[in-house]
């Protein structure tokens, strides 16, 4: 099998510390805050964990400064911060009683919850989303009792009709209360449709909440430390990095060993479904697992060519759709006629782009189309 | 963000960000390097007049494609070889003694009437190649005749031997010599054992599925060993409707045509057996000894249909997960 296609989680290495590494100046850590409103001003010194920015419409998780220090610069995406001093924030307050104020305490402090139900099935996914994305080994064998607790927390929150934990072939690892679940580790087993077909048996059910390990430790130590969670396991290349929130990618890549010229990709993620920065002082966010470098011309990128039908994209897709003909109707703008090749069941695995014989970019056309289809609701049933 | 002064700028790309290498060049390349030995097989048993057939109906496919190119202002693309390619496929079908002009008229007519006026590569509702060669074989009949053509040789065409004197005929065509191209027919089609290594090294290499072809050379065993039962004295063993004529060189290189072929695993069996199954019943009742190019053409004509043939969908035949 293709080794890029490989979900079995590599051997637990060391864990290296950005703050144990020799750095020749104060830690500047560069948080992202793409539509979120800032509460702080440039100048402004702030303490660790402390709330730095909200979503007005209360949907995006807030950021939270992973360090002491001070705000050097505040810009429309990004807040810039100084290391300095050691101030820490209060700590957060968690009100228990209803689901609703649970839910919204874990967005302020920090967490995705987005898509959460009440009633659901909870399903855990420990799968390593792509290869070699698998720092979470080291939370799961070392902090168990974390991730508990922060199952307890969710399970309050959200009382879920059941909960299991999806974890790739031969690995041991389970959660108190949660049923196992052993995943073929290939590509795309790991993501969330798919672990889910592979655990309830259906595909794409409404009523079940997938959420990764490392965001469920997330919630562990938040509630546990009753503090934003300022550290990540962040894998850079085949180095885990223990790592505040923040750090800028070019501090990774090169404390990895990675030595980056024109022309090279960083990407927040992995090389199938990570998302690219353009800038070396992009700082991971709180959900960041992976750090992936691609050197310049190593691989063809995607081409206008047309489609030569050999229907390799069609066979490798898993969600079995036919991505060259969604690609030829969203080429030309006809984004409606994408539904007729059922668009929406596309997940974004990014094999068919991968595979093309004519380097198509498939999935970027199909991206393209299902966001015109957001933005412009053609059919009555898509309205929200 | 600047960044920072010398730092490296970045690409950046979205998702995937990585492709398998695989391009139409290479997949090119790859079938043309499966040819060769079939081609110098041809030219071989031709005593070189192949060699003139095919170089001439390469040369012309791509200086077709590149005119046409031309015409519709779009960049040339010949360096992607897939007209070469296609000419050469064109060569392979026709007779080694063909005049130049045919195979002239033939190849760009391939090339035109069977790929750009649909709009160029990737197009092709019917296999390209087989576009040409019908048109000749419809408008110079006795030109496109193996036997007419080709008096001049020892060897013999065993599709119309057997459509002239019965199966009994093909006795004397051992096997090894039908493999070893001991036999009248498209140049490079007649190549059976050099067409079958070419095969199996692309389906080895993952450059076509194997699907079509075995489902292609199902569907001729089958209906062939289906005549044979019911009369052995008047139909031929399936072993010499696989081996006679182009039929290794249609269910390896032409059924599998990119473009004119349908996606999909079962879509494509049901092409390939059809083919197959229609290619004896030409042999059989139709008035042409291979019925090989004219029941790809059909199968071609009902890849959409076969198309039709697909899966549910990831969580059903519906769009409501667009909204979430
Ligand atoms: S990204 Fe491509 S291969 Fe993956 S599910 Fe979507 S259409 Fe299928
Ligand atoms: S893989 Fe590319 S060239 Fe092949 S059918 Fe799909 S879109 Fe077309």
């Amino acid at each position: 099998m293709n080794p890029i296609f490989s979900l079995t989680p590599s051997d637990r290495g060391p864990v290296l510390r950005i703050r144990e590494q020799e750095l020749s100046s104060a830690l500047t850590i560069s948080l992202e805050i793409t539509g979120l409103k800032p509460l702080v001003s440039r100048g402004e010194l702030v303490a660790k964990g402390q709330q730095l920015c909200v979503d007005p419409a209360n949907k995006l998780p807030s950021v939270h400064s992973s360090v002491s220090g001070k705000v050097l610069d505040l810009k429309k995406d990004f807040i810039l911060i100084e290391e300095e001093g050691d101030r820490l924030a209060e700590p957060l307050k968690f009100n228990n009683s209803d689901s609703v104020s649970m839910l919204s305490d874990l967005r302020d402090a920090g967490i995705d919850v987005h898509g959460f139900k009440q009633g659901c099935t909870l399903i855990i996914n420990a799968v390593p989303k792509e290869f070699g994305i698998d720092g979470h080994r080291f939370l799961i064998e070392e902090f168990n009792h974390i991730m508990s607790e922060g199952l307890d927390y969710l399970k309050k929150a959200i009382s879920p009709i059941a909960s299991a934990i999806a974890v790739p072939e031969g690995m041991a690892w389970t959660l108190p209360g949660c049923t196992g679940h052993e995943i073929d580790p290939v590509y795309p087993a790991g993501l969330p449709p798919m672990v889910v077909k592979s655990v309830t048996g259906k595909e794409m059910p409404p009523d079940v909440c997938v959420i990764d390990a490392a965001t469920l430790y997330r919630i562990g130590r938040t509630v546990h430390g009753k503090q934003p969670v300022t550290e990540i396991m962040v894998k850079v290349g085949s180095t885990l990095f223990q790592t505040p929130v923040g750090t800028t990618v070019g501090l990774l890549t090169s404390k990895a060993g990675f030595s980056l010229s024109d022309g090279d990709r960083v990407l927040l993620g992995g090389p199938l479904s990570g998302r690219a920065v353009y800038s070396l002082n992009h700082g991971i966010s709180a959900s960041t697992q992976a750090v992936t470098v691609i050197h310049g011309g190593d691989d063809p990128v995607a081409k206008d060519s047309p489609c030569v039908g050999c229907g390799e994209c069609v066979l490798k897709c898993p969600a079995r759709l036919m991505p060259n003909m969604i690609s030829r109707h969203a080429e030309f703008g006809f984004f409606e006629n994408t539904q007729n090749y059922f668009i929406a069941s596309c997940f974004e695995c990014g094999l068919c782009a991968y595979w093309c014989t004519a380097q198509r970019p498939l999935l970027q056309y199909i991206r393209l189309a299902k966001k015109e289809l957001l933005d412009k609701p053609i059919l009555e049933d898509l309205r929200k | 963000m600047k960044p920072i002064s010398g730092s490296p700028v970045l690409t950046v790309s979205s998702s995937p960000h990585i492709h398998c290498g695989r391009t139409i060049k290479g997949t090119s390349l790859q079938i043309l390097l499966a040819l060769l030995p079939a081609a110098g097989f041809a030219v071989w048993h031709s005593d070189l007049l192949a060699l003139r057939v095919l170089a001439l109906s390469c040369i012309v496919a791509v200086i077709a494609e590149a005119g046409c190119l031309k015409l519709m202002k779009r960049e040339i693309e010949s360096d992607n070889y897939t007209a070469l390619l296609c000419g050469l496929m064109f060569g392979f079908l026709m007779p080694p003694s063909s005049p130049w002009w045919l195979i002239a008229v033939g190849s760009s007519l391939s090339i035109i009437i069977g790929r750009m006026v649909f709009g160029g590569l990737g197009g092709e509702p019917l296999c390209a190649p087989l576009v040409g060669w019908a048109i000749c074989k419809v408008s110079w009949p006795e030109l496109m005749n193996f036997d007419m053509s080709m008096l001049t040789s020892e060897l013999t065409y065993p599709l119309s031997q057997l459509q002239n004197f019965g199966p009994e005929t093909l006795d004397e065509y051992s096997l090894k010599s039908l493999l070893l191209g001991f036999q009248l027919g498209g140049s490079g089609a007649a190549q059976s054992g050099a067409i079958l290594l070419g095969g199996v090294y692309l389906i080895s290499r993952k450059i076509i599925r194997i699907d079509i072809p075995l489902a292609f050379v199902g569907g001729v065993s089958i209906a062939a060993a289906l005549f044979y039962t019911i009369s052995p004295v008047d139909y031929a063993l399936p072993v010499y409707h696989i081996l006679c004529g182009s039929t290794l060189f249609g269910a390896f290189f032409l059924a599998t045509d990119s473009s004119s072929s349908p996606v999909g695993h079962f879509p494509m069996i049901a092409y390939g057996l059809s083919a197959g199954i229609l290619v004896i019943i030409i042999r059989v009742y139709g008035a042409y000894p291979d019925g090989v190019p004219f029941a790809i053409l059909l199968a071609n004509l009902m890849t959409p249909l076969f198309e039709k043939i697909r899966p549910k969908p990831f969580g059903g035949i519906t769009n409501v997960h667009l909204q979430r």
